[in-house]
């Protein structure tokens, strides 16, 4: 008996260490969120009731000053608005591109499908900074490649300042923006095609529908919830813009392309350091961007909703049977 | 178990002693007739360059040697004087090989970030320069010291008294910061590439109407190459360069320098929005509107323009005057000269206004080696790089390094005598030391006139509109002095808007010291 006791001894002082060890694990990333997250989120809020230059204690509490004084200030509004803009464009030219190469790289027949996918990934791991540098100087008005591609092509007669004119600026930033973040939505819509089962199109086809068709009634409403994270994940990164839009036109020309986040940075590193109200004007954006975090969750979690229901329903089922022939499945 | 044997503990707790040792006997204070002995040798190296020598007998004899190695580190964005600045800390530790000095900084661009981020993390370096506070502010927050009295007796023997104004680089009658520099800072200077000239077949400008002209002539020479005028638009003061500086010689109140040297010192207003200043910018509008200016100056900045007149990209560029520094260091087979802004067609009417640029280079509080950063400054301050500097086309206001036979290249001598257009305006802060809290207490507003200006390049505001525009930015101004000296006086300082009023100002005469104590 006495040896059987002490066989066990050991046993139970590793199940104890076992619980633990989970802790350890999470530990880094805690830590981790809480240093550069949760505690910047908190010290911005702080911060934003003073007028504060950044260095030293904070101690000229102006309460909601701050706070007023953004929600007065016409060039943030301004700013939110090209904010605005420029997701709505991101989004509205991104998805449907990266949904039709995604598409197209998902076709079994397609030679060197992989070697694409790599194609259109590598912007992305490119770093921003030197895009932006390197895009300056494409869409120079003085020997910049495009004008001269667009004069030589007979589309342009004279060179464009596609980055010195309001009317222009902000659309080519959008241009680049989509063509850096390609890759990435690019293969979050394969991955999304790729976990659609192949018998949905084989029975679609049995049931004559065409390729067009197949996209519509199965393609479609299947991907509809990798759609929703994948569009609202592309608005969350778009509504952060800053180091794109920083280099390619620093908010100019004018402020007609100063985003939020430069208006920020602005007025935290400028010629005059003004943390406290640019604590206030995050803050501001903060709040817009849970707002539409909180949009992301109900939506998810109702594509979810969507799918677990069709799920039980047959997809064929929308699908008009040829004529003369019965409909197939149920 | 068996024979003894020294633990892990142990052995680590005698290697700790023995590098303490070390440690101990590496920093034993040296011998002044070592150190005497070194800077002999020195001497003999350097045989060739008489100013270093001199320099070298003047340290020995001034300044305190310190008891042992020291390290400096100087912050600082690297600017166009950068290579002849390597240049000379090289030498100086060579002439003072028990100080190392490092130089390190960030881009231009992102040094005001980057020396907050440094101060806030703790990491001061010991000599910096000034960021995006105000003198005032630097003093409330603790985070300058005065410069080493060492230091401070050099200067302020070696220097014009004008170069030290209570307020601006002193309080309480010490030096917390200097620039060599000095009012000369102002100075703007037409910069024109001599190769597109020759091919252009045209003389320099000298008015405004020849400056359209040879911007057209240059243009149609270029063929879609090179065009008559370049800017950095991405740099404002390029823009607030061009039209104060067209406008300062047809009125009397407008400078080169930007808006804070625009202001009709007999009220406290600005002069953005008068009939001069309208007309000055209709000169660059008109070039823009004829195709003359370079294309895509909005997205290029001040050091891009710079380098495109050297390239070729256009015939002229208004440039301050370290450009030419940058030219003569960055592109040494460039072939350009320097010229006085043109001048309005109805004659020279005004002169260029400039406020002393004094204050610059600052003492970390927390900088300890103190006779190291002493004989840094001094070097720094001091005659043998001084003369350096001004050779190059840098201003410098230290009389020896401003004679005549320093001072031989051409184009060096044509800055400085452009440099003698500029008056020396009044400065509030100097007048009443508490305006400082004023200057802390104001709130920048944007967008100011260099970007105002920067709308009407880019199409955005409508040059009809540009009047409108300047003065409700003047009077945007003038209300934030007024709410920021109402907010100061309350606080119990005896400041008021008269501190910026100067009725004795002449607009064509430098303001002098002893003008302040007329008001008092």
């Amino acid at each position: 008996m006495k040896k059987a006791s002490a066989q066990r001894r050991p046993v139970s002082r590793w199940r104890k260490l076992d619980r633990y060890w989970c802790y350890v694990f999470i530990a880094p990333a805690v830590v981790s969120y809480v240093l550069f997250t949760a505690w910047p989120m908190a010290a911005s809020w702080y911060y934003s009731f003073f007028d504060w230059i950044g260095l030293g204690a904070p101690s000229e509490f102006v309460g909601l000053g701050n706070f007023i004084e953004a929600a007065r200030n016409p060039y943030f509004w301004q700013a939110f608005l090209h904010t605005f803009q420029y997701m709505i464009g991101l989004v509205a030219l991104n998805l449907p591109l990266t949904l039709i190469m995604a598409v197209v790289l998902n076709n079994k027949r397609l030679k060197g499908a992989a070697f694409y996918r790599v194609l259109y990934f590598l912007p992305v791991v490119t770093t921003t900074a030197i895009i932006g540098i390197v895009m300056t100087y494409i869409f120079s008005p003085f020997n910049g490649a495009l004008n001269i591609a667009l004069i030589k092509i007979g589309l342009l007669d004279k060179p464009v300042h596609w980055l010195g004119q309001a009317a222009t600026a902000m659309l080519t930033v959008v241009v680049v923006a989509v063509w850096k973040g390609f890759g990435v939505n690019m293969l979050y819509w394969l991955a999304g095609l790729q976990s659609i089962p192949e018998e949905l199109y084989e029975a679609a086809k049995v049931d004559g529908a065409t390729g067009v068709q197949a996209f519509w009634f199965v393609t479609l409403p299947l991907l509809k919830p990798v759609g929703t994270v994948i569009t609202l994940l592309t608005i969350t990164g778009a509504l952060q813009v800053f180091d794109l839009m920083k280099v390619m036109t620093n908010g100019g020309p004018f402020s007609a392309t100063e985003t939020v986040s430069l208006f920020i940075y602005r007025y935290a590193f400028g010629q005059q350091s003004r943390i406290g109200f640019a604590s206030a004007a995050g803050i501001f954006f903060g709040v817009a961007a849970m707002i539409v975090a909180g949009l992301q969750s109900v939506l998810v979690q109702r594509a979810n909703a969507e799918r677990v229901g069709r799920q039980r329903v047959q997809p064929t089922a929308a699908i008009e049977p040829v004529a003369g022939r019965p409909p197939t499945g149920v | 178990m068996g024979k003894a044997q020294m633990s892990r503990r142990r052995f680590l707790q005698a290697l700790g002693m023995a590098g303490a040792a070390g440690l101990i006997a590496s920093c034993t204070p040296e011998v002044v007739t070592e150190i005497v002995e070194k800077t002999v040798e020195v001497e003999k190296v350097v045989e060739k360059t008489v100013e270093v020598e001199k320099e070298v007998e003047k340290v020995v004899e001034v300044t305190a040697v310190p008891s042992g190695p020291a390290h400096i580190t100087y912050w600082l964005p690297p600017t166009t004087e950068q290579v002849y600045r390597e240049q000379m800390i090289n030498e100086f530790m060579l002439l003072n090989s028990d100080i190392t000095v490092e130089m390190d900084g960030a881009d231009p661009a992102n040094y005001n970030e980057a020396t907050q981020l440094l101060f806030k993390g703790g990491d001061f370096p010991d000599v910096f320069w000034k960021f995006n506070l105000s003198f005032s502010q630097m003093l409330a927050e603790d985070l300058i010291q005065p410069f080493p009295q060492a230091a401070q007796d050099y200067l302020m023997s070696a220097y014009p008294e004008s170069m030290f104004l209570e307020g601006i680089n002193m309080w309480e009658g010490k030096l917390y910061g200097f620039w060599p520099v000095g009012p000369k800072s102002a100075t703007r200077v037409l910069y024109t590439n001599d190769q597109l000239f020759a091919a252009a077949g045209i003389e320099v400008p000298t008015t405004w109407s020849e400056l359209v002209d040879a911007a057209q002539a240059l243009t149609d020479a270029g063929a879609g190459q090179s065009y008559g005028l370049i800017m950095g638009g991405l740099s404002t003061w390029d823009y607030t360069a061009l039209v104060g500086g067209l406008a300062m010689t047809a009125g009397k109140m407008a400078a080169a320098d930007g808006e804070a040297n625009c202001i009709d010192w007999t009220k406290a207003e600005m002069t953005i929005a008068s009939d001069y200043m309208v007309e000055g910018l209709k000169v660059c509008v008109d070039m823009m509107d004829a195709g003359t200016l370079f294309p895509g100056f909005t997205t290029i900045n001040h050091t891009e323009a710079r380098a495109g007149l050297a390239t070729n990209w256009a015939g002229m560029y208004v440039g301050g005057w370290w450009d030419a520094g940058a030219y003569k260091t960055q592109f040494p087979d460039f072939k350009f000269s320097a010229s006085p802004l043109p001048v309005f067609d109805g004659g020279k009417l005004g002169f260029n206004h400039g406020a002393p640029f004094i204050d610059r280079v600052y003492v970390s509080k927390q900088a300890e080696d103190l006779d190291a950063v002493a004989q840094f400054l001094i070097y720094k301050f001091g005659p043998a790089y001084q003369r350096g500097w001004a050779r190059n086309g840098w201003f410098t206001a230290l009389p020896e390094a401003n004679e005549a036979s320093n001072i031989a290249d051409p184009i060096v001598q044509n800055i400085f005598r452009i440099s003698e257009d500029i008056r020396a305006v009044p400065d509030p802060v100097a007048r009443n030391n508490e305006q400082a809290a004023v200057s802390a207490e104001r709130k920048a507003i944007t967008p100011n006139w260099g970007d105002i200006l920067g709308g009407v390049f880019s199409g955005q505001i409508a040059p009809d509109d540009y009047a409108t525009e300047a003065q409700a930015y003047a009077d945007l101004w003038r209300a934030e002095l007024e709410r920021a000296i109402t907010e100061v006086a309350g606080r119990g300082a005896n400041v008021s808007l008269d501190d910026w009023m100067f009725p004795n100002w002449d607009p064509d005469s430098d303001y002098t010291t002893d003008m302040y104590a007329d008001l008092a």
